[in-house]
């Protein structure tokens, strides 16, 4: 079966981030204009006829596909009672692709979430499937595309992998269908099926959970929905609706111990992508503690990897070779662990979007799906390993201890190898770890940012200033009741008047957890925004650490 | 010079990074003065970088930000009924549900009126965008852009 992911995968490595300037006024290219000029007539009929000429007139352009897709589009939408037509268009789409599964699929997609034509989507996807390739072709087709393009060809695990991932969508799309059909015996076969070579899969997962508890199964319509549940996506609220109303029928009306539950049901569904070996020292070694700053967002699809990346990192190294912290943001979707204070950071770092992670304050940035967790790793381990190889710019001593509700700390900072005319030193308090199962699927968020020391309203202006031609001490103060009610008015509000409009956030995390928090101390060049130094402390009863 | 050019080349990269959606305004028809109280038709036009989606201003919640168009208050001009062009609709992996987009392209029109105490001369005529992207590899923050538009008005 030809597969997309493929495609994503040379994206991924071949296309630079961003690959061209913004076309500027006048210089929008004639193909582009015209698709434009076609799309815009209201009229359905002219629409038609004039993204039909437009196919005609550049058809290498790369918008074709969609430009046919919008017919279809266009047709189901105004007359959905025409279906020769209709029909015409579907097997003019897949006569033109090269690929003979994924625009059937798209397709049967279509006809299925306009609900017409259903036993004719139902013969579409049956087809898809039969001229699938086979598992043997599969992999032969992709050794010889890799070969072509040059490119290291993945394990066969992996590539049968994504090969099941693709057929598992084509039957979960199949199963669909004959459910809409109200053919509930065929439905079910075909979501098992899709089930069984994918049982991560949200839109397989909810139907077949919808079906047991039909036939009163609610046992098995848990198992379900907790598939539903930690794949997160769009339906993750529904997913954990019907999960709670589900679980408690089935204990006694208690929802006690279903979190465990999903703990350990994520564990084992969702092992770790990397496995770190744990770090030997080099000769080369210096006295750096290195800091890693991310940008993600529990709602976040690409940020998946980069967010599992660091955590091998976290595995790989002690917390004296590295310190991460997490500052999450309400992008692309809401997340309950933004504040105020990782909002500053982003505009200080002007951070273009997430995943953004800054390593010593070098900034990079983009991710992937959790397949591309191993690709991610590779990426950033090298860069986390020079760091460790380079001298500190600075001595940092810091001392931290709770005092009831109180965090107290000290940060000193002294033997600054710097030419910067002021620096600052930054104290961050970070919970080690917070679950959550978000729109992204991660359950577990390590070292997520609760506040920064210093923090004022404005740009950068969190921190403290010190002059480098002298030792500097701060002393600062974080108070958990009133981090953690400033927490909750900013996720208050955020539900009324953030940029998404009105929404409830699934749970709002501004409650912390004492037991698990550590400070992070760093100093920091705010104009080159290089970092010379970083310290880790866990919290627990005093004590003093030193990174020199 | 190298370092000049260098500098340059890296600013733009930064540009675009930064503007995978560009936007423009101008008025439909002639840029004729118009009297107060009188009609005239707005074009606000995205240009969508290749790769990259402008989401719809009728995206359901639950996926990326819908894209809001707006003209602030304030100012002696009033929006009508935006009309944008239909979206595609297809399942998106990043956000796995389905999405209403743009590609290439997308122009949205408004209706205006200038408000019938409208002062005269040289008057600008404000409109915003909040919009946000994603590509498989990264999620741009919402960002609002303001956009002005020079009209005339002559009673």
């Amino acid at each position: 079966m030809p597969n997309l992911r493929v495609l994503y995968a040379a994206f991924l490595a071949m296309a630079p981030l961003y690959a061209q300037d913004a076309p500027k006024r006048g210089e929008v290219p004639a193909d582009r204009e015209a698709y434009t000029a076609a799309r815009n007539v209201k009229d359905p009929e002219p629409r038609i006829e004039a993204l039909e000429k437009v196919i005609a007139d550049y058809p290498k352009a790369s918008f074709i596909e969609s430009a046919r897709f919008e017919i279809l589009a266009t047709m189901i939408k105004e007359w959905p009672d025409k279906k020769d037509r209709i029909l015409k268009q579907a097997e003019t789409i897949i006569a033109a692709s090269k690929l003979p599964v994924p625009p059937r699929i798209n397709v049967a997609t279509r006809l299925l979430d306009a609900g017409i034509l259903l036993k004719e989507a139902e013969a579409i996807t049956v087809k898809a499937i039969k001229v699938a390739l086979t598992e043997k072709q599969y992999l032969e087709q992709q050794r010889k595309e890799y070969s072509e393009r040059e490119q290291k060809l993945p394990s066969v695990g992996e590539l049968v992998w994504r090969y099941n991932q693709d057929r598992a969508t084509a039957l979960s799309t199949l199963g669909r269908i004959r459910l809409k059909l109200g053919d509930d015996r065929k439905a079910e076969k075909a979501l098992k099926a899709a089930y069984k070579l994918n049982p991560n899969l949200a839109p397989t997962a909810l139907p077949l959970a919808d079906l047991a508890e039909k036939k009163g199964k609610t046992k098995q319509a848990v198992d379900y929905l907790v598939t539903a549940r930690l794949a997160g996506t769009a339906t993750v609220a529904e997913a954990a609706r019907k999960l709670e109303a589900a679980y408690r029928k089935s204990h006694n009306g208690s929802a006690d111990g279903l979190e465990e539950m999903l703990d350990a049901e994520y564990r084992k569904r969702f092992p770790p992508p990397v496995h770190a070996e744990t770090y030997q020292p080099t000769a080369a070694r210096s006295d750096r503690v290195v800091l890693v700053e991310m940008f993600t967002g529990a709602g976040c699809p690409p940020c998946v990897s980069a967010d599992l990346a660091f955590d091998a990192a976290l595995e790989r190294y002690s917390r004296k070779d590295l310190a991460v912290i997490m500052y999450h943001l309400h992008i692309p979707r809401p997340d309950p662990m933004t504040n105020e204070e990782t909002q500053n950071r982003e505009k200080f770092y002007a951070v273009n979007g997430v995943p953004t992670y800054l390593i010593d304050g070098v900034k990079n940035s983009g991710g992937g799906p959790r397949e591309y967790t191993p690709t991610t790793w590779d990426k950033v381990r090298p860069m986390i390993e020079k760091q460790l190889e380079t001298p500190a710019g600075a001595a940092l001593d810091v001392e931290a201890r709770m005092e009831g509700p109180l965090v107290r700390v000290k940060a000193a900072a002294r033997d600054f190898k710097t030419d910067a005319r002021e620096l600052k030193i930054h104290v961050v308090l970070v919970e080690e770890h917070i679950r959550y199962s978000g729109e992204n699927g991660i359950r577990f968020h390590s070292m997520v940012v609760r506040s920064l020391g210093g923090s004022k309203p404005g740009l950068g202006a969190e921190g403290f200033a010190l002059d480098p031609a002298r030792p500097a001490a701060v002393e600062h103060t974080f108070d958990l009741k009133q981090i953690t009610a400033d927490a909750k008015k900013h996720l208050d509000d955020y539900e009324v008047n953030g940029r998404h409009g009105k929404i409830t956030f699934l749970n709002k995390l501004h409650e912390i957890d004492s037991s698990g928090l550590a400070v992070v101390a760093f100093v920091q060049d705010p104009k080159t925004q290089a970092i010379l130094q970083a310290q880790y402390q866990k919290l627990g009863p005093a004590r003093i650490s030193q990174a020199r | 010079m190298m370092r000049k050019l260098v500098l340059a080349a890296a600013l733009a990269l930064t540009a675009a990074a930064q503007n995978p959606i560009t936007w423009r305004i101008e008025r439909s028809g002639p840029a004729k003065p118009v009297a107060p109280g009188s009609k005239l038709e707005v074009v606000v036009t995205a240009e969508i970088e290749d790769g990259w989606h402008l989401y719809s201003i009728t995206q359901p919640p639950g996926g990326p930000v819908t894209t809001r168009i707006w003209m602030p208050e304030g100012q002696p001009f009033a929006a009508g009924t935006i009309q944008s062009p239909p979206p595609l609709k297809e399942r998106d992996p990043n956000f796995d549900m389905e999405v209403e987009y743009y590609e290439v392209q997308a122009t949205f029109t408004i209706p205006v009126k200038a408000a019938a105490d409208a002062p005269s001369g040289p008057q600008k005529l404000r409109v915003s965008t909040l919009f946000q992207s994603c590509n498989e590899k990264i999620c741009l923050p919402p960002r609002t852009v303001r956009l002005e538009l020079p009209v005339d008005v002559q009673r």
